[in-house]
């Protein structure tokens, strides 16, 4: 059996938590770090990780995005977006790589009306006719105040 | 026979277009459906329904009065919303109603009102609904008396209780809403008022106001809410009389003011909550002659709240009574009464000789350091609390009260109330029902409330 020596697991398991995780949101119990209200709409959730590991969560896309823009976290030091996946509700996506739709029959919790899904598949089976697809870029513009 | 009674129904209602308006009588399971009964309907008839009405999604698209009889319950049986009104005047009484679908989708409600004037909600049970009452568009609403209990444990799945989406006029009496999202939620309500409801065990807010304007909300019972009272980007909101109990949590509040101007917090009751009032963004506030017991934080002012006025409030028995997070306080302090002033009064006027800075060294600490909560109550926390107290070099200078009072304002005297918590969950019992109306046993309880309220 091969011997593992003691101090090089231990470096291994303390390295390993550096790397960038993503970020769970406590439905329920989580403050948006913007708007200051709990996160409870499982469609709508986004969160994002600093380059330091420090996590931010918030209850709607429009709230991390003027979080942003408000400069309490520089964009440089953003290490990952997410955003809820609006198809399954609770699971945290990619922001920048997911699809979005926005139209009236968005209500998201602070009126940002933006919602997110992983592919195309889940996009088109969830998209109504007034829907207005958008990529991450263009949400970030239609969001900015 | 069936047909044959539906032709007379037929009949009847083309005899009864041009009379008064006529009574209905309709019992579940004889003759026609209760859709094909409304559909005979006349403007401003009645019909009163009796037994278990399961037919799906009733519609209601001219002006009604739906009462319930004995045992009158509509199911919606899963489909879309358990009754849907689409018409001016229509008044829905004493029913009980649930089976609405649930959908992430589509706002599904027990009851929706959708662009109508003058409905009246009393009176009604609603039971385990997605939405239980939804107004949209409405005008000159009436929402009274109707007891609205989503599932106990599955909140999360729920929608609000009472949801009003871009209404004007409305009124919300003496409801109680039980184990939704939020009990009740304002978005775009404009000149409505709320008043003497109760709302607990609501997963996100007890109420809830969004870009709301020009409303009141007076006399309500707010306990034990996953966040307390949320009001947010509104204006000329008032806010009197009502309590705010056992908000607990990290980002649990009584009451969450967020981009607020020109309102008034008066007479109102905040209690053991983990903060009573969080101050974010606000402009124009009197919060007077309040009361703050036995909070973690009493109140939160961040330092972009301006022009904000706190007088003939009562501090007693809270952590923390005032924090701020910043420095310059344009806000106004001035004749509370704080059980933590030591001064005294020579001239025996009733206030303190000595201003009161309610900010400790203490709370500035654990505001920039919130793990320094781990040396609350330390000696040493004490010692440097005493000399920020006689030597003030951190706390900012606009943040005391010139004129303490030396005693809890006069003009209010003590009732003490139920909480419901208090009493093992059990929720039967009336929240607002004075204490001796309960057993004798309750009145010795230690989560009684002590209201202070105006005399007379």
């Amino acid at each position: 059996m091969m011997r593992m020596n003691p101090i090089i697991l231990f470096l291994a398991i303390a390295l390993h938590s550096c790397a960038p995780t993503e970020p769970t949101i406590d439905f329920g119990k989580a403050e948006c770090a913007h708007c200051r209200m709990n996160v409870v709409d499982r469609q709508y959730g986004a969160a994002l990780v600093t380059l330091k590991g420090r996590e931010y969560v918030f209850d709607d896309v429009v709230c991390m995005v003027h979080f942003v823009e408000k400069g309490t976290v520089a964009e440089d030091q953003v290490a990952a977006w997410y955003v809820c996946d609006h198809a399954r509700p609770g699971a945290l996506i990619d922001a920048t790589k997911a699809l979005y739709l926005t139209g009236p029959a968005f209500r998201s919790p602070m009126r940002g009306d933006v919602a997110a899904f992983a592919d195309e598949a889940a996009r088109n089976a969830a998209q109504q006719a007034e829907d207005k697809s958008l990529d991450w870029n263009s949400v970030r513009q239609v969001l900015t105040p | 026979m069936r047909e044959l009674k539906g032709s007379i129904l037929l009949l009847a209602c083309l005899n009864v277009a041009h009379v008064d308006a006529r009574t209905w009588r309709y019992r579940s399971g004889e003759g026609a459906s209760l859709q094909t009964v409304i559909n005979g309907t006349a403007s401003g008839d009645t019909v009163v329904v009796e037994g278990t009405v399961s037919e799906g999604s009733i519609r209601v698209d001219r002006p009604l009065v739906l009462l319930g009889g004995a045992h009158a319950v509509i199911d919606g049986g899963g489909e879309d919303d358990a009754l849907l009104i689409t018409a001016d005047h229509v008044t829905v009484k004493g029913f009980t109603i649930r089976g609405s679908r649930r959908s992430n989708l589509d706002d599904m409600s027990g009851i929706k009102v959708n662009a109508c004037r003058g409905t009246v909600i009393a009176n009604n049970i609603l039971d385990k609904c997605f939405f239980a009452i939804y107004l949209s568009g409405a005008r000159d609403a009436l929402i009274e008396g109707n007891t609205v209990l989503g599932e106990p444990g599955a909140e999360e799945h729920m929608a609000n209780g009472i949801h009003l989406w871009k209404c004007s006029n409305a009124t919300i009496r003496n409801n109680r809403v039980e184990y939704h999202r939020d009990g009740i939620y304002f978005e775009f309500v404009t000149d409505s008022r709320i008043t003497g409801n109760t709302t607990m065990h609501n997963l996100r807010y007890g109420l809830h106001f969004m870009f709301s304007h020009r409303d009141a909300y007076e006399d309500n019972h707010f306990e034990d809410n996953g966040a307390g009272v949320a009001v947010m980007f509104s204006h000329h909101i008032a806010m009197r009389r009502n309590r705010f109990l056992a908000n607990r949590g990290a980002s649990a509040y009584g009451l969450l003011l967020k981009e607020i101007n020109d309102g008034e917090i008066k007479d109102n009751t905040f209690q053991d909550n983990t903060t009573g009032i969080m101050v974010d963004g606000c402009n124009r506030i009197k919060v007077h002659d309040n009361v703050f017991r036995l909070n973690g934080w009493a109140l939160r002012l961040f330092a972009n709240a301006i022009d904000c006025d706190f007088r003939g409030n009562t501090f007693a028995g809270n952590t923390f009574d005032v924090s701020t997070n910043g420095s310059l306080i344009p806000n106004t302090m001035s004749g509370n009464y704080w059980d933590r002033y030591s001064g005294y009064d020579l001239d025996r006027d009733g206030y303190g000789d000595v201003p009161h800075r309610p900010l400790g060294f203490f709370t500035l600490l654990v505001e920039m350091q919130p793990y320094a909560m781990v040396f609350s109550r330390s000696l040493f926390v004490s010692l440097l609390d005493r000399a920020e107290r006689l030597i003030p070099s951190l706390s900012p200078e606009s943040m005391k009260d010139d004129r303490p009072l030396m005693r809890p304002p006069a003009h209010l005297s003590t009732v003490s109330v139920h909480s419901a918590e208090a009493c093992d969950g059990d929720t039967t019992r009336d929240p607002c029902a004075p204490v001796d109306a309960c057993s004798p046993g309750l009145a010795a309880c230690p989560h009684l409330i002590h209201l202070r309220v105006p005399h007379g």
